[in-house]
This record gives C-alpha cells, structure tokens and sequence, in this order.
C-alpha cells in the first residue's frame, strides 16, 4: 500500500516537472515530437528507478558506513554518471533495437536534474531500499507523463498562430503553466 | 590511451576535493548541529508554556522532549509528528502537559500546502485552538461553526479542509501512543 | 579589450537564462521570494567562478577521456561547501532552498560554461567569463523574484509593500506562477528586442 502511494505521489500529485521543475531542460528540449518524447521518458525512467536504487545502497553502506555524509554530492553525480555509461554499454551490446531508440538520449540523462534531485529527495524522507526503487520509477513514470503530454501538445501548436514574440520558448512555458494549474487537480488524492 | 595518468588524474582530484570536503564539513559540522538544536528547543518553548530548559528522553524508541521549567519542575513533554497534507508531509511540534492528559500547544514545523489556503495551518488563529484539548479522547474537527472546547472540537480553515483534517487526524493518531507510553514509565 | 567583451556577454547578450534558457530548474524552483531568488543566485554565482576559475588553471593536465568526470567533481566539490556555508550560517535561507542548492551540480549552466569555455581560455578570460554569467543569472532570478513576490504576496524581501486592499495573487507563487511568469517576461524581451526566441535553446 505505501509503495502505491509513494509511486502516485511522485508521478501525479507531487510531479517533478511541475511541483518540483525538476529536469526542466529536457522537458523543453526534448518535447517537439511525441516519439522522441515517449522514448527519452522511458530512458530516464529506466536510469531513475536504478538510480533510486544504487544511490541507497551508496547513501546507507558507504557514506553512512564510513561516516562521511558530506561526500554525498560528489559519490552520487559519479555513480549517476557511471550508471548511464554502464546502462548504454549493456544496451548496445545486448539489444541493439532498444539502443537504436533510446541511444542517443542515454547521455543527455546526466545533466537531468530530475535523477539526482530524486536521489536526493529519497534520501530526505528516509525511505527504504524498496520504497527508494519505487519512487524512482514513480519520478520517472510522471516525468515521461509530462513530457509526453507537452509533446502532444507542441505538436497541435506548430499549426496556430502564435504571437511572434512568443513563439518557442515562451509559448512552451506558457503551455507547461497550464499542465502545472491541471496538475494541481491530483492535489489531496492521497490524504485520508 | 593513456591508462594510469586518467588514473592518477582522477585519484589526485579525488583526494584533494575529499580533503576539502572533510575540512569543511569540519569547519561548519559544528554550527549545523547548533542550529538544529536551536530550532528544536525553540519549537518546544513555544508549545510548553514556561519552560527554561529541554531535555530529550527516549521511551519505547520514540524520541520526546521533556521541559522544565526555572524552579525544575516538569511543564510536560513535546514531540515531533508528521502528517500526510494536501501536497506532502506537515512536520509539525506538539506539546502536551504534565499531567498527561491536556495538549498545551502545537506548532506547524513544516509544510507545502497550498499558499494562502491550506498553509495558514500554521497560523496562530488555528494552532491555538489545540491548547487545553483532551488528548486522550478523539478530537473532531467542525467546519463552518464555532468550536467548542468542552466536545474537544476544533474549527477548519475555510477554504482548506483537507489541510485541516491532516492535523487533527496526525494528532489522534500519534498523540495517544505517545501519552500511553508516557503513563507505563 | 576582450576581458570586458567576456564580462559583458553573460549580463545580456548571452543572458543565460533570458538568452540562452538554461540552469531553468533553480530559476522556476525558488524564485517564489526575492531572497530565495538572490541566495540562489549568489550560490551559484560562487561555484560558477570558483569552478571555472580552476578548471581553467588546470586544464593542461586532464586528459581529454576524464575531462567531464574531472569537472563533475570539482563542480560538487564547491556546490558541497556551498551548501555546508548556507546550513551553517544562514539556516532560514538554506532550508528554504532545501534541496536545490545541491542540484546546482547539474546546472547545465555551471557544466556548460566549464565544457565550452574554461577549459579553451585562459585563467582571467575564464574568470571574467564566469563572473558576467554569473551575474546575468542573479539579477534574472532576482527579477523574477521582485514580480512573483510582489504579485503572489505583496511584499519585498519579506516587508509589506502593498496595503490590506491588495488580493495577493496566489498563483504567482505557485508551480504555475513560475512558468507563466518567466514566459510572459520572454515574451516581452523577444518583442522589445525584436527578436525570435527559437532556435537559442541549447541542448
């Protein structure tokens, strides 16, 4: 029951593009086409749920083993990085049909502030191992989610008529403003 | 390829931002912990009336404050909460007094409800309702008329029930545990 | 004289969130309050210069293969002791930033000007570089910050500037506030600079 309510709150009532504007530039960079978006979400998903993972077993039996909390920062941006590197080699070697879809985005992952704001949050609310793989892949789940859903909606905007000073950026933030008011409709879904 | 110069390259950085790191954290370790038992004491003042001095006791594995006050008598004990909210957790500080039986304060630590609705739960104007409430009994929560103290009822925010509901519901839920495990000592 | 071209850019030309929109997640996160907006910006502002300016010292001797693994570390390295002064000294401000002083890591901003920049100039160029950028980035996260604390609460830095009269506009405080208002502020930017804001965006 607390993995199903860590996974909804992650990925609806508290998402982290827009409760927490986590991985903000891949949700404006990537959002031209529904296609890529769906698999960069997936990616980042994938990377996320292990990341969610690894950086506990990192967080409790090293840094908390050791005593040297403050080492947090550096230990998870290498285990992050690492972690894509390690996630590309396999896919390619091992289904190159997988890599040819998610390939490319692999390396954009690491400069995702929505991986390492994910470790971070889990371990700020003390959860455990399996909680941590569970919020990874809920984060994950609601980032493709938004991405997604913005792609759907770029696509439509190509043929209207947006004012000159508001065409790309600014009329994609406007639009990511308007799923943030309609996400906040999840708000209270998950109190008592 | 040049294998073991991005070996020593790496271990190098490594070691100097490690010592860095250590320095720092030793330089600042101190003030941190500081501040964080600043903020503690001072949640629990401002939910035990009269106290001077806290100290932390631990019964059961819950972790509680017990206050005294100039003369050392006991004004009762606080502890920590939290609650699920219309967004995420409401931490928040909940005194109750020597006796055991009445709540004598509580104070909002934390939240992300929505501004303006749901985060005036920290506003005195509600808190203060908890203080002489039962705590041994269900507390209800009214919406729309008074509150009467004598049927331990407390009266929601207009415009943030849920908001309000999660404290009352975080109170009935910890705050009977706490007095039992209290009352065995 | 190039030192001052370099100083120039990031305040406006290359503006790096107005200009070239990134380090976007800090800007919508915590520009809900002028203060919030400025700590963020001057944390920032620290471990951009500091970071560029040693990477620019050392870059002789990184080989090429470690090269971004090298900078990752030294950027966590600083945003660590960032992170530590701000718990240490200004604890208020540091919880309200809670967890997004150490994401400053993944700041495509801080990396990004690293990657292009320190690592191909020289110490002073570097530094300038990153001092203009990192200015241009406080004072854009300070201006949102005056519009969205002014309209959502009606104060400044915390003082109430507007009367019982005034209705706060909630939004602007909210998630939503954020994007619209860092939207509305490009738009008018694209329209008095006469420009089109496509195709900037760098990743």
């Amino acid at each position: 029951m607390k993995l199903i309510l860590i996974f909804l709150s992650a990925s609806l009532v508290n998402n982290f593009v827009f409760t927490y504007f986590l991985g903000i530039c891949p949700f404006v960079g990537m959002s031209k086409r529904v296609e890529t978006a769906i698999s960069m979400g997936m990616a980042t998903t994938f990377v996320m749920t292990l990341t969610g993972g690894i950086t506990w077993l990192i967080e409790t039996y090293i840094l908390n083993y050791f005593g040297v909390p403050y080492l947090r920062y550096v230990a998870f941006i290498i285990v992050i990085a690492s972690l894509v590197q390690f996630v590309e080699m396999y896919i390619r070697k091992t289904s190159p049909n997988l890599y040819k879809t998610l390939g490319i985005f692999l390396p954009l992952i690491t400069t995702n502030c929505a991986v390492l704001g994910l470790a971070l949050f889990a371990i700020l609310r003390d959860y455990n191992f399996i909680e941590s793989l569970a919020y990874g892949f809920g984060a994950g789940v609601g980032f493709t989610i938004a991405i997604t859903i913005m792609a759907g909606i770029r696509e439509e905007l190509r043929f209207s008529d947006v004012p000159k000073a508001m065409q790309g950026p600014a009329i994609t933030l406007m639009v990511a403003g308007l799923l943030a008011l309609a996400f906040m409709g999840f708000s209270g879904f998950l109190t008592i | 390829m040049n294998a073991p110069r991005i070996v020593a390259t790496l271990g190098v950085i490594g070691i100097i931002s490690g010592g860095l790191l250590a320095w720092a954290n030793g330089a600042s370790e101190p003030r941190i912990i500081e501040n964080r038992r600043r903020e503690t004491k001072e949640a629990v003042l401002s939910v035990l009336p009269k106290t001077k001095t806290v100290k932390r006791i631990k019964i059961d594995g819950l972790i509680l404050h017990q206050g005294k006050d100039a003369a050392g008598q006991s004004t009762g004990y606080a502890f920590r909460a939290v609650t699920t909210g219309f967004q995420g957790d409401i931490v928040m500080m909940v005194g109750i007094d020597r006796d055991l039986e009445k709540f004598s304060g509580l104070k909002i630590l934390e939240n992300i409800e929505t501004p303006g609705l749901g985060n005036r739960i920290d506003e005195v104007k509600f808190t203060d309702q908890f203080s002489g409430l039962n705590g041994q009994t269900q507390i209800d929560l009214v919406k729309n008329e008074r509150a009467q103290k004598s049927k331990n009822e407390v009266e929601a925010i207009s415009g943030a029930t849920i908001s309000s509901r999660s404290v009352v519901a975080g109170l009935n839920k910890h705050a009977k545990k706490i007095i039992q495990a209290l009352k065995k000592r | 004289m190039e030192l001052k071209d370099d100083l120039k850019r990031g305040l406006w030309d290359q503006n790096p969130i107005f200009r070239l929109l990134i380090g976007l997640c800090p800007t919508l996160a915590v520009t809900n309050s002028v203060i919030n907006g400025l700590s963020m910006g001057l944390a920032t502002f620290f471990v951009l210069v500091s970071s560029s300016t040693i990477i620019s010292i050392i870059k002789k001797w990184i080989p090429a293969q470690v090269r971004l693994a090298s900078y990752v570390v030294i950027i966590a390295t600083f945003v660590t002791m960032a992170d530590m002064f701000l718990a240490g000294n200004f604890p208020v401000i540091s919880k309200a930033l809670g967890p997004y002083v150490p994401l400053i890591v993944v700041n495509c901003l801080v990396l990004g000007r690293a990657e292009t920049f320190a690592s191909k100039n020289t110490v002073p160029n570097a530094v300038a570089d990153a001092v203009g950028m990192g200015l241009g980035f406080t004072w854009a996260l300070v201006l949102l910050g005056v519009i969205r604390e002014i309209m959502g609460s009606g104060s400044l830095f915390s003082i109430q500037l507007l009367g019982n009269w005034f209705q706060p506009w909630l939004i602007m405080v909210l998630p939503a506030g954020a994007f619209f208002t860092l939207s509305i502020v490009l738009g008018l930017i694209n329209h008095f600079s006469g420009k089109k804001g496509e195709a900037k965006h760098q990743h």
